[in-house]
């Protein structure tokens, strides 16, 4: 045990004394620059502090050094040409491209709603009708509304067209559109019908 | 990773932008990831945890970068934190989520006695890194040099401030006395 029995009698007076209780874990910034020993005392007090309230803290300090020393190990080896995936290295990058693929997916062009910020770009797959017509939208200048009218009025153009090919013909192309369900896009059959393009979509998580 | 990337562009919206990031950032989150789930046994979900960590760097408006300061810390350490932290508490809520009473030990679900007295203490007695050493050292029963290890900083250091701590909160019962 560290020091006398007094000692640890006396700590836990302190303790007590001025306890906080569960200090929150330092934001990301704070922890970041301690790690890199950034900081001075005073600027890493929150840190210390929640080193010294927080009965998790001293094991989570220990798990984020052990990852940054790894991450130092990680980049030394890349820098020298090492092969920083040695084992399973196939199966890894498969894996980073499946990662990177889901990731990139998070954010797409401004003019579609978004979880990231409600505003821009939606967490729809790549590739759907609705994403083409948004892009169509945005390379003419339109956002927001005047993209979904824009977006609309080719639809019912593309549509009509479609009718004008013949009856099987017409019925392909409506299909089609039919498909981009996943833009909130629902097109009903039959002439003479009004097309409901659906809501926006809205968040995507 | 660039070690001062802008990352204006990115915060703008421009998607070229956030997938040059991602294509970047991802080696470094997943590893971090990784390295925590896989010995927890949990590597499969390694994949979620890491587009968890991605979206929230997104959430409101990308505000976790718009916090990020090269001055202050590397982009690889502060992506590293998010990850790690995101991989722990990831942990912790799936083993929240299925512990069992019962199986837990006596001591987990113990009251502590109130055995201590509450004694007025001065701001400032001691300082944060003092309280994080004794802290550490008490109630952790770690030795100087996992404590130094802890803090980032000597053992000699540690025993120092332990050494210092000491001696102000025995000055200051004295005179509770």
């Amino acid at each position: 045990m560290n020091g006398s029995g007094s000692d640890l009698e006396m700590w836990r007076a302190y303790r007590a004394a001025t306890e906080d209780r569960h200090p929150p874990r330092p934001v990301a910034i704070l922890l970041a620059a301690y790690l890199d020993g950034a900081l001075d005392e005073a600027a890493a007090a929150p840190v210390e502090r929640w080193l010294a309230h927080d009965p998790d803290a001293a094991e989570e300090m220990a798990i984020l050094r052990e990852s940054v020393i790894g991450l130092r190990l990680e980049s030394l080896q890349v820098e020298s040409g090492q092969d920083e995936l040695p084992q399973d290295g196939a199966a890894q990058r498969d894996v980073l491209a499946r990662v990177i693929a889901r990731a990139q997916a998070i954010v797409t062009p401004p003019g579609v709603q978004s979880e990231a910020s409600g505003t821009r770009g939606s967490a729809n797959g790549a590739g759907s009708l609705a994403d083409w017509f948004g892009d169509l939208a945005e390379r003419f200048g339109l956002h927001g509304a005047p993209a979904w009218v824009a977006t609309a009025s080719l639809a019912l153009v593309i549509g009509g067209l479609g009718f004008e090919l013949g009856d099987n013909h017409g019925d392909d192309v409506l299909s089609l559109l039919s498909e981009s369900g996943d833009a909130g896009l629902a097109v009903t059959q039959a002439s003479g019908d009004r097309i409901d393009f659906g809501e926006p979509p809205g968040d995507f998580l | 990773m660039e070690a001062s990337p802008d990352l204006s562009d990115l915060i703008d919206g421009n998607k070229a932008a956030w997938d040059r990031f991602v294509g970047e950032a991802s080696r470094v989150v997943f590893a971090a990831v990784h390295r925590r789930l896989g010995p927890a046994g949990r590597g499969d979900e390694a994949e979620d945890v890491v587009q968890e960590v991605f979206v929230k760097l997104c959430r409101n408006d990308f505000r976790l970068l718009r916090d990020f300061d090269p001055a202050r810390a590397k982009l690889s350490t502060f992506l590293t934190v998010i990850a790690t932290t995101t991989a722990i508490d990831h942990l912790r809520r799936q083993r929240q989520g299925s512990q069992n009473l019962d199986d837990l030990p006596e001591a987990a679900l113990a009251v502590q006695p109130d055995y201590v007295e509450r004694v007025k203490i001065p701001d400032g007695l001691l300082s944060g890194r003092q309280q994080a050493v004794m802290s550490l050292l008490y109630d952790r029963d770690l030795d100087a040099a996992e404590v130094a290890g802890i803090l980032g900083i000597d053992p000699q250091t540690v025993r120092s401030m332990h050494h210092k701590a000491l001696t102000k909160l025995r000055a200051h019962f004295a005179l509770e006395d």
